[in-house]
């Protein structure tokens, strides 16, 4: 149930009274700064930046002691298909291997892999526990699980700013259009402290506003809502917001996440956001259960084995060590995890969203004839 | 040479469909009567060529047998480059049985499946040979190929049959656009449309869409249904979303697309009497592809439309558009295939090599296959308004034709003679086959039968 | 002279087919100081336009020392044989203010047009060659003309109005293109001459005549220039009728290998070898003021030159190679470049060796030498580099090295459209406009 606005105001000066430093350029109260940005207490913000987080140490000597990925599909392919003057045929070698990319079947594999080890990694302590395999923040938050940075943490596609992957995928969400995904915040007396708001996950449809580079998206565009190609995606979740930062609840969470070409969505058990707030920007992390076949699946849609190729990506190695990794959700029936912990490192600039008039609502009505 | 616009009425080779104006999204609109489709300008053709009104891509230029002219122009490749060099065609009688290497990482010189059988370029692709004496006409001109052949060419580009054509309106031989993904770089060799330079159109799988020069790029144009004939109601607030179309000083009407004055001294485009919008404030660009086409209202153009799919189908809205789907909401999906030899051979047919496919569905394993990307069964009699959609008989553990009667063949539907799947998509409006396989399932995989990909799709 | 006409061509028959032969600028169509036409008309200033894909590694390409007396490093170091005759442009950035950054595309569209696509169908506004071929070009046989070593009419960063000019691919069409009859019937049944005749027999014995009453009438310097330029013609011409014969067969031998076509293949030496030749071709065509804008590419924006025994293509290994932890380059990257940098001097010093007046051919050109990309790696559109080569007819200077300091590319593209004497008040929109030229380059 929500808390009337005077429990919350309340609620909120007790917080202002405890808490320490405020951050810079948060306020909801009358002639502070964010006040232009925070109307009628909603904030929208627009997703900017998303990686798979990965920490990283110069030379990646701390979290890949082994060195990075050395077995990409070329590799691979040589060391089973040697040159050697046998004629191999197509079936037997490319489709075989394709093939076995596509139906994928963990099991003993003779090529080593890179996992990536360490203290340190981002996200969140999903389970509440502080356990053998769990990592601390670079700030010092211990418990964090994030098994998936164990899998994809060596890996040189995934790793910033040069890896291919990474690259590829920070320019189409720049590029594209399909992962406009927008945060409105809604019910929000305080963006330092608040402890009830609610968050509605959707999807923008306009270009935003950057720097002359093409690069640094600004705040303070607007956002008009894809309300229809959107409904399957639309989320809402609770949270509350202390000292400046943003939490919900865990629960699914969906991420539109278009490295590429290909219209995907990530999923998440158990997923909450954690977001330092300000009155133009949001940053922080996603972070849950990924459902490791859907992340597997998505990946080997969104880049050809041709990709793959440039930083070494191996998905015989990953789908190994995702199963193995695998630490949450598991399935009702067989008690295998289908999830794997991990997390996303996002950024959202502040936009100001609009819903389109009802037209385009009941136009989605119309359409439902096969021609 | 002065230009003269020809009705497609002129080359109608047993096809008759109706094909809408500009109405586009309606389910309720009325059937078409035969109406004019797409307005050609004809030029001279080499005796017995012909054009060929085809029901998805328009009129095309055909042989005297009405069989769809293509050609091979050379295109550079992930690594190398294949195809014909003007005046000359690389499309030979040699049986080609190993890969290229076109195709990053994997390299060439691995042999390909059913490498003593595979069909050589000129049986999949037989050339349209010139008689003796053949003299260039218009341009249409005559090459000597390598082994000493006469052969057409159109302008400079060697020309072909397809063997999967059978029939005057048959296009089986490439996909242009939409479902069917990389079609080996063979192109339909198709007269100019009669429109103004302003104006392009390009196939896509609802029909011939129209759009207009938009600064640098090309956008999709839309027709308000509170237009009148050559008369424009959108003004004011209208104008703040909406871009009309406009036409120079010196812009004169051009077949089927006309010019009037929207107000005095400031001209318009219309089409078949509709006139023409462009959806988004003038210089600005709509982020999002057909954003026009979801409001209430206004419609897509067309220049063509396909006639009704399946009736049992169903359209199902996506994350990035609407695709087709079977009777349960199930996302439809097509297999693309081609090759990685020097000859670009589909691989992506019945009668094509099944090994491709069977390892990206099932990882060899037809049963696999079966479940992963089931074919979507048609009663064995079922037809449909369309000529694209057909049924047929097929074995599902060899991925071949069967005969009907046949141990454990069944009765499928098939795109363009290609059958359709779907996948273990969980609820309707799922697109997770969708880019299921090599090169973003577009050299050996699947794609989403998108009616529109609005978020990807470029028409 | 009064036998030659004003285009200064010969022209005559070669087996029943017209052929053309122009003639460089011999001192005779010159003043008396040879820096400007017998007519009083200044010396032709030409445009032309170099391009190289997948840019380059700023920590072993750019010189430290910015001015003049800079020394090149070891990934640009085959260009110091021609730094007398070049500057060079670093840390200038193509903005995109937004627009998509659409890989080794953008970078390149921007650079030639001032202004960001916003997807890979879009050609904004017209690139700067054709801008300059329409003030430049109207008196001269052919506009502009573009080409390429990469064997595909498509490797063209050249277009107007949103229409690509396509290259000539082949050394062979364009050899016949130049020095074939002027017009030609493309419904014709047969071409005479055919381009094997030509260069078999040489298109000079179908001017025989002409050139020895020409010859008769020069002066010694002229006769020098003459002689050296048949001699290259004919130089030329040998090796394409090399390339057309199929080798004779030699009894009881294993047949000879077909001589390769010089269409196809991108190993870095065939690539080479199409460069010259058509290096040689252009700088003939130029030479002869056959146009006075010209474009040569060396390869594809995502460069498909293969190192033999190497298994990637240039392009793929940009982002495959891994960077050298000692180097802390990617080595393979870096000697894909360095075969680029050497063709770029190549192309370059081609120019100088035509006399022309009191200077060289260069000394009347001004060639615009660009990339697609900085880093290829990661798709980089800042510091993609620039190089120009040649005075511009004397109005520029040569031998600088500048810091753009992250200015747009923009200013550059200014720079040089007025440098080529057009009157235009900006080039380029937005974060890339530019209404004022490098001071320091005009001399």
């Amino acid at each position: 149930m929500s808390l009337s606005l005077s429990v919350k105001r309340a609620v909120l000066l007790s917080c202002i009274a405890t808490a320490g430093v405020l951050g810079t350029g948060v306020a909801a109260m009358a002639g502070s700064p964010g006040e232009q940005t925070l109307k009628n207490r909603t904030i929208g913000y627009l997703m900017t930046d998303n990686q798979w987080a990965i920490y990283q140490t110069a030379g990646a000597k701390d979290e890949c002691p082994n060195g990075l990925s050395k077995w990409g599909p070329r590799e691979r392919f040589k060391v089973m298909f040697p040159d050697n003057g046998t004629k191999h045929t197509l079936k037997e070698t490319q489709i075989a291997l394709e093939g076995s990319i596509w139906n994928p079947k963990a099991g003993p594999d003779k090529f080593d892999y890179a996992e990536a080890g360490g203290k340190i990694s981002y996200g969140l302590n999903l389970d509440g526990k502080v356990g053998p395999n769990d990592f601390t923040t670079p700030e010092g938050d211990t418990g964090i699980d994030n098994q998936l940075f164990r899998v994809i943490g060596c890996d040189d596609n995934m790793r910033g700013p040069s890896g291919p992957v990474y690259g590829i995928g920070h320019s189409y969400l720049r590029n594209g259009t399909f992962s406009k995904v927008l945060l409105e915040l809604t019910n929000v007396d305080d963006l330092t402290n608040d402890p009830e708001v609610d968050v509605t996950v959707t999807r923008g449809l306009d270009k935003w506003v950057t720097d002359a580079g093409g690069d640094i998206v600004l705040p303070g565009g607007t956002q008009r809502v894809d309300t229809r190609w959107t409904k399957k995606f639309v989320q809402h979740h609770k949270g509350k917001i202390v000292n400046g930062v943003l939490m919900t609840e865990p629960g699914l969470v969906r991420i539109l996440n278009a490295r590429n070409r290909t219209p995907v969505e990530d999923l998440m058990y158990d997923g909450r956001f954690q977001l330092k707030l300000t009155a133009e920007r949001a940053e922080g992390v996603i972070a849950g259960y990924v459902d490791f076949r859907r992340f597997y699946l998505n990946f080997n849609r969104e880049f050809a084995t041709f990709v793959q190729a440039y930083g070494r990506s191996d998905a015989h190695a990953w789908y190994n060590k995702l199963t193995e990794l695998a630490d949450g959700h598991p399935d009702p029936k067989t008690g295998a995890n289908t999830g794997i912990s991990g997390a996303m490192l996002v950024k959202f600039a502040q936009v100001f969203i609009e819903y389109p008039d009802k037209q385009v609502a009941a136009k989605t009505a119309e359409r439902k004839s096969t021609h | 040479m002065r230009m003269m616009s020809k009705v497609a009425g002129l080359t109608m080779a047993a096809l008759a469909f109706a094909a809408a104006g500009s109405c586009a999204n309606a389910a309720a609109a009325p059937k078409q009567p035969q109406v004019l489709a797409d307005d050609y300008v004809a030029e001279p053709l080499p005796p017995g060529f012909q054009v060929i009104l085809t029901e998805r891509e328009g009129p095309v230029f055909a042989d005297a047998n009405g069989l769809t002219l293509y050609n091979w122009p050379r295109r550079g490749l992930r690594i190398g480059a294949a195809g014909d060099y003007p005046g000359k065609s690389d499309c030979t009688d040699k049986r080609v049985t190993e890969t290229g290497g076109f195709m990053e990482p994997y390299p060439p010189g691995l042999v390909v499946p059913n490498a003593e059988n595979r069909p050589t370029c000129v049986q999949v692709w037989p050339p349209v040979y010139a008689e003796e004496g053949a003299q260039p006409v218009g341009a249409w001109t005559v090459i000597t190929r390598d082994d000493g052949k006469k052969q057409w060419a159109f302008r400079g580009q060697a020309i072909y049959t397809s063997w999967l054509d059978h029939q005057p309106g048959d296009v089986l031989g490439t996909s242009v656009a939409g479902p069917g993904g990389r079609s080996g770089g063979r192109n339909i060799v198709a007269p100019a449309i009669n429109m103004p330079p302003v104006f392009s159109v390009s196939t896509t799988v609802r029909g011939r869409v129209l759009r207009a020069e938009r600064g640098n790029d090309r956008a999709m144009v839309y027709t308000s249904d509170r237009d009148g004939v050559n008369k424009s109601n959108c003004s004011e607030t209208c104008l703040k979303d909406w871009t009309p179309v406009l036409a120079s000083a010196l812009a004169e009407s051009r077949g089927q697309f006309t010019v009037f004055e929207r107000v005095p001294g400031i001209r318009q485009w219309a089409f078949r009497g509709k006139p023409l919008y462009i959806r988004g404030r003038a210089g600005a660009a709509p982020d999002v592809n057909d954003e026009g086409g979801s409001v209430a209202g206004w419609h897509d153009v067309y220049t063509q439309r396909v006639l009704a799919p399946p009736k049992e189908f169903t359209v199902q809205d996506t994350l990035t558009g609407d695709v087709l789907a079977d009777r349960n909401g199930k996302t439809i999906y097509v297999y693309s295939c081609m090759e990685d030899t020097q000859d670009q051979l589909a691989c992506d047919y019945p009668d094509a090599v099944q090994d491709y496919r069977l390892a990206i569905c099932g990882g060899g394993d037809p049963v696999r296959c079966q479940e992963q990307f089931p074919y979507v069964a048609a009663a064995k009699d079922a037809k449909a308004e369309s000529r694209l959609w057909t049924v047929m008989w097929i074995d599902p553990m060899t991925g071949h034709r069967a005969k009907e009667g046949q141990t454990g063949a069944k009765s499928v539907w098939a795109y363009r003679e290609r059958p359709v799947y779907t996948y273990r998509d969980e609820e309707p409006g799922d697109i997770l086959g969708h880019q299921f396989g090599e090169s973003e399932g577009l050299n050996n995989g699947y794609v989403g039968f998108f009616l529109k990909n609005v978020y990807f799709g470029r028409e | 002279m009064a036998n030659f006409n004003r285009r200064r061509v010969l022209r005559g028959m070669l087996n029943g087919g017209a052929v053309t032969v122009a003639l460089p600028l011999l001192n005779c169509f010159l003043n008396g100081n040879g820096n400007a036409l017998a007519s009083g008309a200044p010396m032709p200033v030409r445009f032309g336009n170099w391009f190289w894909g997948c840019g380059m590694n700023a920590r072993i390409f750019t010189p430290a020392k910015f001015g003049a007396n800079f020394e090149f490093p070891e990934e640009s170091a085959p260009l110091t044989k021609v730094k007398k005759h070049l500057n060079m442009f670093s840390n200038y950035n193509a903005y995109r203010d937004g627009a998509p950054n659409l890989c080794h595309y953008s970078g390149w569209v921007i650079i030639k047009t001032g202004q960001a696509p916003e997807s890979r169908t879009d050609r904004p506004a017209s690139t700067i060659d054709t801008l300059v071929a329409r003030q430049i070009g109207r008196t001269t046989r052919f506009p502009l003309l573009t080409a390429t070593a990469t064997g595909s009419a498509n490797t063209s960063f050249s277009y107007e109005n949103g229409t690509p000019n396509p290259a000539e691919w082949s050394p062979l069409n364009f050899y016949t293109r130049l020095f074939g009859p002027e017009f030609q019937n493309p419904n014709a049944a047969t071409f005479t001459p055919s381009p094997r005749v030509m260069a078999r027999k040489s298109v000079l014995s179908g001017v025989m005549e002409q050139t020895k009453s020409l010859m008769a009438e020069v002066g010694a310097e002229d006769k020098v220039r003459l002689d050296q330029y048949f001699s290259g013609l004919r130089g030329l011409e040998r090796q394409f009728d090399l390339q057309l014969t199929k080798p004779t067969p030699i009894a009881a031998c294993v047949p000879e290998k077909a001589p390769k076509d010089p269409q196809t293949g991108m190993p870095s030496e065939l690539v080479a070898e199409r460069h010259d030749l058509m290096t040689q071709l252009m700088v003939m065509a130029v030479a002869c003021d056959q146009t006075r804008v010209f474009n040569m590419a060396y390869s594809e924006a995502q460069a498909a030159t293969i190192k033999v025994g190497y298994e990637k293509p240039h392009h793929t290994t940009t982002h495959e190679e891994p960077v050298d932890d000692k180097l802390q380059y990617q080595p393979v990257v870096s000697w894909f470049t360095l075969r680029a940098m050497e063709k770029m001097a190549d192309f370059v010093e081609a120019f100088t060796k035509i006399k022309e007046g009191d200077g060289t051919l260069l000394d009347n050109c001004l060639i615009y030498c660009t990339s697609e990309s900085g880093l290829a790696r990661i798709h980089s559109n800042d510091g993609i580099p620039i190089f120009t080569a040649g005075r511009a007819g004397g109005r520029m200077k040569t031998g600088l090295h500048f810091d753009g300091k992250g200015t747009s590319h923009g200013k550059i593209g200014y720079t040089v459209m007025r440098l080529m004497g057009l009157d235009v008040k900006s080039f380029g929109t937005k974060s890339n406009e530019a209404s004022s030229p490098i001071g320091e380059i005009v001399a």
